[in-house]
């Protein structure tokens, strides 16, 4: 059933079995699982069914480090959370992005890729993609350099659906099962402000919520599950540890660091010496047959990037037009500049590449001292780029570009700062948040274990991509369900 | 010397429709690649920056044609 804070705390009588703080993809499909195996969950949202400006405003912050987004931009605080704005694109990580690298510290995941390999259809029903291949990748030629990696859209449909094409919103995809559940209490306008915890047994016992008047209440659990984005569920838990002495999950002050963004630098156009798409027999088929937007996604091969000590990343080949090089495109290259449209060439697109960050502890989110409307110290986002981040994003676009030399497939170009490693890079971003409770064998080097849980804390978990120990190439939402999935099977072990 | 007669079957009927259907994209495809003119291949590529574009050094000898 949905209920709404708004005009007073509703009366949230009894114990949950848990209760969920967030209502975005990681905390419904959490929700819902819970539910389905019999359990009683209240599910805490605390924006409206629709974007308000007295929700979304407490999302505002400072930027403390690499120049950012404004802070309340790129999330969305209301009933589904930033799916109501993404748009839909799925990757896998890779298997090797789960294991340790040694030139890369506090690389690798407590959790392998086998683990949540099970959830894949799970995720992929719930994100509406249709499932990924067995192998993601395969080799764009035979250097073994380079290969050609599968993407997956929510926005993905049957060649005879004619419907809409817009990606999976979970606020609106679930409304009807979350009313109708009498396992589930969703409630709207309820901000979580904190919680009542015993430091003796580790137990968190409830958790208090406000509403955007004078209303406030509580409400008990056995199980606590924060799921309210990758900076949220940061800042709750630094609150949190404020109170309790660092004992949770911030034994070593790991909370909020390794914050990873996936960097952006957009390079411009490129074009292709063959009429037809021959060179990838799947990229305008997959957009006929399913809808989905044509992208080739290049990625130096495991292998490649363990030799040359960059993380993962991709080269991202745009939509092709038929369309001549601009006269501003074109510049001053001689070579381009001979060649003729519909002669030597025959369509062009744009290319941008997006890489991994390594895990960095001075990247991160701390509280300031300035205060919202609830008391709560507000975020400060401290994000940092190394130099492994620039030489990922830099090897990767020179090797995409040396598979199209190396093939005669055509000529792209490059952002002339990465090329010289300029100290003013014009990095754009993804719009992903990852790590700040990232997931760690011991509290030395994380905040939660390869449960989810706390460290710490024995009945407060994590879902979203704050858990992240790396975060990959892959956009994270896939992985995030996956996770959910999976944080959802152990809270059902944990609560029988 | 009598005329020889074409029966109709459906196997000849299929084969024209499939003929009708699929031959002209067939021929077109195949026009189409012979008219391709990629770039001459390059087993070692040693990309250069050359006015925002990411070329090879042997591409800075002269234009496609060489």
């Amino acid at each position: 059933m949905i209920l709404d804070a708004r005009t007073g705390i509703p009366s949230l009588e009894g114990r949950y079995d848990c209760c969920v703080a967030g209502a975005g993809p990681a905390g419904i499909t959490v929700a819902l699982k819970l539910a389905e195996a019999g359990k009683r969950v209240v599910l805490l949202e605390a924006g409206d069914r629709e974007a308000t400006q007295e929700s979304q405003e407490l999302y505002a912050g400072e930027i403390l480090g690499l120049d950012y987004y404004p802070l309340e931009a790129p999330r969305l605080r209301y009933l589904g959370g930033t799916t109501g704005h993404w748009g839909g694109q799925c990757l896998l990580l890779d298997r090797a992005d789960f294991e340790p690298r040694e030139d890369v510290p506090l690389s690798g995941w407590p959790i392998g890729y086998d683990d949540l390999a099970p959830y894949q259809p799970g995720a992929a029903q719930l994100l509406q993609t249709g499932e990924f291949p067995a192998e993601v990748r395969r080799p764009a030629d035979n250097t073994g350099t380079i290969d050609v990696v599968t993407q997956r859209f929510s926005s993905d449909r049957a060649f005879y659906d004619v419907g809409g094409n817009e990606p999976v919103r979970f606020g609106t995809r679930h409304l009807a099962d979350l009313e109708t559940s009498d396992r589930i209490d969703l409630v709207l306008n309820a901000n979580l402000v904190g919680f009542g915890f015993d430091t003796a047994t580790g137990r968190l016992s409830v958790a208090k919520v406000r509403n955007y008047s004078d209303g406030a209440g509580e409400v008990a659990a056995d199980l606590f599950v924060l799921a309210m984005g990758g900076i949220e569920n940061a800042r709750a838990l630094l609150h949190l540890n404020e109170e309790v002495r660092n004992l949770f999950g911030n034994q070593n002050g790991m909370v909020g660091r390794c914050f990873m963004e996936h960097p952006v630098v957009h390079h411009g156009a490129y074009f292709i010496t063959k009429r037809l798409y021959s060179h990838s027999p799947t990229w305008e088929f997959e957009r006929l047959v399913r809808r989905a937007i044509p992208e080739l996604l290049l990625s130096p091969s495991p292998a490649q990037r363990q030799q040359n000590g960059w993380l993962s990343a991709t080269l991202r080949l745009e939509r092709l037009n038929r369309r001549a090089l601009s006269d501003a495109e074109t510049g001053e290259a001689a070579f381009v500049r001979d060649l003729t449209f519909d002669e030597d060439y025959f369509l062009t697109g744009q290319s941008w590449v997006l890489g991994e960050q390594a895990p960095n502890p001075a990247s991160r989110v701390v509280l300031t001292d300035r205060r919202d409307r609830f008391g709560l110290r507000i975020t400060g986002l401290d994000w940092r780029l190394s130099p492994v981040d620039v030489e990922t994003l830099r090897g990767t676009t020179i090797e995409a570009a040396k598979f199209l030399i190396r093939s005669g497939l055509g000529r792209m170009q490059m952002e002339p700062a990465l090329w010289e490693r300029a100290a003013d890079l014009p990095i754009e971003y993804s719009s992903h948040h990852m790590g700040g409770a990232r997931m760690s064998e011991t509290p030395a080097t994380g905040v939660v274990d390869g449960d989810c849980r706390v460290h710490g804390a024995a009945n407060l978990f994590v879902a979203g991509s704050a858990v992240f120990p790396t975060s990959g190439h892959a956009n994270p939402t896939f992985t995030i369900v996956q996770l959910a999935l999976r944080l959802a099977d152990h809270l059902i072990a944990e609560a029988a | 010397m009598g005329s020889r007669r074409v029966f109709l079957t459906r196997r000849r009927v299929a084969g024209a429709i499939v003929a009708i259907l699929a031959v002209p994209p067939l021929a077109r495809i195949a026009l189409l690649r012979l008219k391709d003119n990629p770039l001459p291949r390059v087993a070692a590529p040693e990309p250069v920056l050359i006015g925002r574009w990411l070329l090879d050094a042997s591409d800075l000898a002269g234009g496609p044609g060489g």
